[in-house]
């Protein structure tokens, strides 16, 4: 199909369109699937180039041996002790981060929501606000658990509000409440950190995303609510393929519509709020690794979620790596580089290939 | 952030903002140390601007930056504005009570705040490298006031010629002569009394939070006032800049320290950089000789003073 065609025919019957191309361009199976395979592979370099690479500068057989044997030596404890623990989160967080992207996308069918966008974020971030405030907490393994659950209070307040429609919850509602309770938090959330200068010294590493702080158990104390939310969101991805249709369409379809966006609501909470929790907002994994995923795939959620799942920790954990040797001896939390990575590139997808169609 | 100060020192700890690295170069011997030209109606006093005529018995003064206004404090002299931040210091806190924030939630002064005070001196501090930029907010500042800018250096090196230019404004340099005696003489002791072990062991000072942390060196508030205490620096040796960031990958560059000096406001405070596993297998930190103090980033001869009993404490400890 000609892209001009195709363009024309989006600008007048964009629904048309996408249901058209998915039909005009089923990539074939093997195509994804060796997409697929070759993305797990990428991921399997950037794991290894993660332990590898860091601010210090560690020769590779002495990695190999940390890797194999443990060991007490600096260098040794560096790969042990702090590199391997934030590549397991890196994995953890990317793969959460492209999932909960994806989900949101399908679920607002809009292309420019990420996974912010119901207010997880800045539900974390406010409950990490007045921890650091009220109770003095310092580090991430004492507000982990208070991050959690000020998302989930966010997630089920824009929910209330979503649903107090008849269709259940309807995604514009949603939206519009997620952005208005995330602009209400988030003023609060500033008040009170540009006040009081420690809070705001506290808060700097985690506002800024970073995989350099948390510990091991931090991995091991999200990666349940990863799982969990990696699961249901997979189970999700046929459903939400119908919804992608319009609301009647998939209804005549047999979708349960309302079924659906609630598994969707209670995923994205699960992915993005224990992410967000763990290296705080990292942002543009969740909005980029979507439109990535579609353009190798084309507009079939469930292969689009399986690549995200496997790209997101690419880009992350590239990005961190970036961030490890930029600066040496310091490091660029991994938000920011994220942020100077992705932009660049989701500029040139979109000036270089049409956005596929949702 | 609201106030000027701690947004410098933050945004600058936070990204290493290396371009604008000032070298502390010219603490203590600052053009704010000269000599009080005093006649009997005005002092003349050294600033970025140049000199600057203050009539002598000001009463309404302020103190928007916080070298400033703990000097003030230190003189006995309650300012009737200062800025949002104010060192934790326990006598500060109770001195401070009920004074007006006079700065703006970018951190600058808000000029109508500062106009509505009716002040008859104002004193602050800003980067030498900011001298242009500010120079509107200067004059603005001198229409309602005679106003004392002096120099900020990173890491609030700068404070004891702050602390000068300050005494000198309000025509109490003697006054903080004798602050200032009593502070050397002190630092003078601690040297003496633990030379033994100054002399073996070495000494450095970090901070951290979970993606970073930062070496302070003799040219940083808190670095001066162990260096005059007769502290020798390992990793911050030759250090010319008032603090470096590194990666938590590099703790073990302080390999080398025999005592490690950690922020904190309390002991428990300093886990983010003990339960790094890097750092815990130093050897400062398996001989135990892991310290902290709430006093870093001193501003004024009384909480350099705390941060020297701090100081003599651990070293008596570390014996």
């Amino acid at each position: 199909m000609t892209e001009s065609a195709t363009a024309l025919s989006e600008r007048s019957q964009p629904r048309d369109a996408a249901v058209r191309e998915s039909a005009a361009r089923p990539r074939s199976l093997s195509v994804r699937a060796a997409g697929l395979l070759a993305s797990v592979i990428l991921l399997a370099v950037l794991v290894l180039a993660s332990v590898a690479f860091g601010a210090k500068i560690i020769p590779l057989p002495e990695v190999a041996h940390a890797l194999l044997h443990g060991g007490g030596s600096d260098d040794e404890l560096v790969v042990t002790g702090l590199r391997v623990p934030r590549t397991l989160l890196g994995i953890l967080v990317g793969a959460a981060l492209g999932g909960a992207g994806t989900i949101i996308q399908a679920f607002t069918r809009n292309p420019l929501a990420d996974p912010g966008i119901l207010g997880v974020n800045a539900g974390s971030a406010f409950a990490v606000t007045l921890g650091v405030g009220l109770l003095g907490l310092t580090s991430i393994s004492q507000y982990l658990w208070l991050a959690l659950a000020g998302a989930a209070a966010a997630t089920v307040a824009v929910y209330l509000v979503g649903t107090a429609s008849r269709t259940g919850a309807s995604p514009v509602r949603m939206t519009l409440a997620g952005v208005g309770l995330a602009a209400v938090l988030g003023g609060i959330t500033s008040g009170i950190t540009l006040s009081n200068p420690t809070i705001f010294q506290s808060m700097l590493s985690w506002s800024a995303g970073s995989l350099t702080g948390p510990p091991l158990s931090t991995a091991a104390a999200i990666a349940p609510f990863i799982v969990a939310g990696l699961v249901i969101g997979a189970a999700i991805t046929r459903p939400l393929n119908a919804l992608a249709l319009g609301d009647d369409l998939a209804a005549a379809l047999g979708s349960r519509a309302r079924l659906t966006r609630t598994a969707a609501v209670i995923a994205v909470t699960m992915l993005s709020g224990a992410a967000t929790a763990a290296a705080g907002p990292v942002g543009f994994i969740g909005l980029m690794i979507p439109h990535l995923a579609r353009w190798i795939t084309g507009p079939d959620q469930r292969w689009i979620f399986a690549y995200t799942v496997v790209l997101g920790p690419c880009l992350l954990l590239a990005s961190d790596v970036l961030g490890r040797i930029a600066m040496r001896p310091a490091e660029l939390p991994v938000g920011i580089v994220t942020a100077f990575v992705g932009a660049p590139v989701l500029i040139l997808l979109a000036r270089r290939t049409k956005a596929t169609a949702l | 952030m609201r106030s000027t100060r701690p947004r410098r020192i933050l945004s600058t700890l936070a990204l290493a903002a290396a371009a604008v690295v000032t070298l502390a170069a010219c603490s203590g011997s600052g053009a704010a140390a000269d000599a009080p030209k005093t006649k009997s109606s005005s002092y003349t006093v050294s600033t970025l601007y140049g000199d600057v005529s203050v009539p002598a018995g000001a009463k309404r003064i302020v103190a928007y930056s916080f070298p400033e206004a703990t000097a003030l404090a230190d003189l006995g002299i309650k300012p009737v504005g200062i800025g949002t931040y104010i060192p934790a210091f326990p006598a500060y806190t109770s001195f401070f009570k009920g004074v007006p924030d006079v700065t703006d939630s970018s951190g600058a002064p808000d000029l109508e705040k500062v106009a509505a005070l009716k002040p008859d001196l104002i004193v602050g501090d800003e980067f030498e490298t900011d001298v242009e930029k500010n120079r509107g907010l200067y004059e603005k500042l001198s229409s309602i006031a005679p106003t004392v800018m002096l120099k900020w250096t990173q890491a609030a090196g700068n404070w004891p010629a702050d602390a000068a230019g300050t005494a000198q404004a309000v025509g109490k340099t003697a006054e903080l002569n004798k602050l200032k005696s009593a502070y050397e003489a002190k630092a003078a002791d601690i040297k003496r009394t633990y030379a033994d072990v100054l002399s073996s062991k070495t000494v450095d000072l970090i901070s951290a939070n979970d993606s970073a942390w930062f070496l302070y060196g003799d040219q940083s508030s808190h670095g001066k006032v162990l260096a005059a205490a007769g502290a020798r620096f390992a990793a911050a040796a030759g250090q010319k800049d008032g603090f470096a960031q590194y990666s938590p990958e590099k703790y073990s560059d302080l390999a080398n320290s025999d005592i490690l000096v950690v922020s904190a406001s309390a002991p428990a405070a300093a886990a983010v950089v003990t339960s790094n596993p890097v750092f815990a297998a130093l050897p400062a930190a398996q001989a135990g000789h892991v310290y902290t103090t709430p006093y870093f980033f001193p501003s004024s001869y009384r909480i350099a003073d705390a941060l020297l009993d701090d100081f003599a404490a651990m070293l008596e400890k570390a014996k």
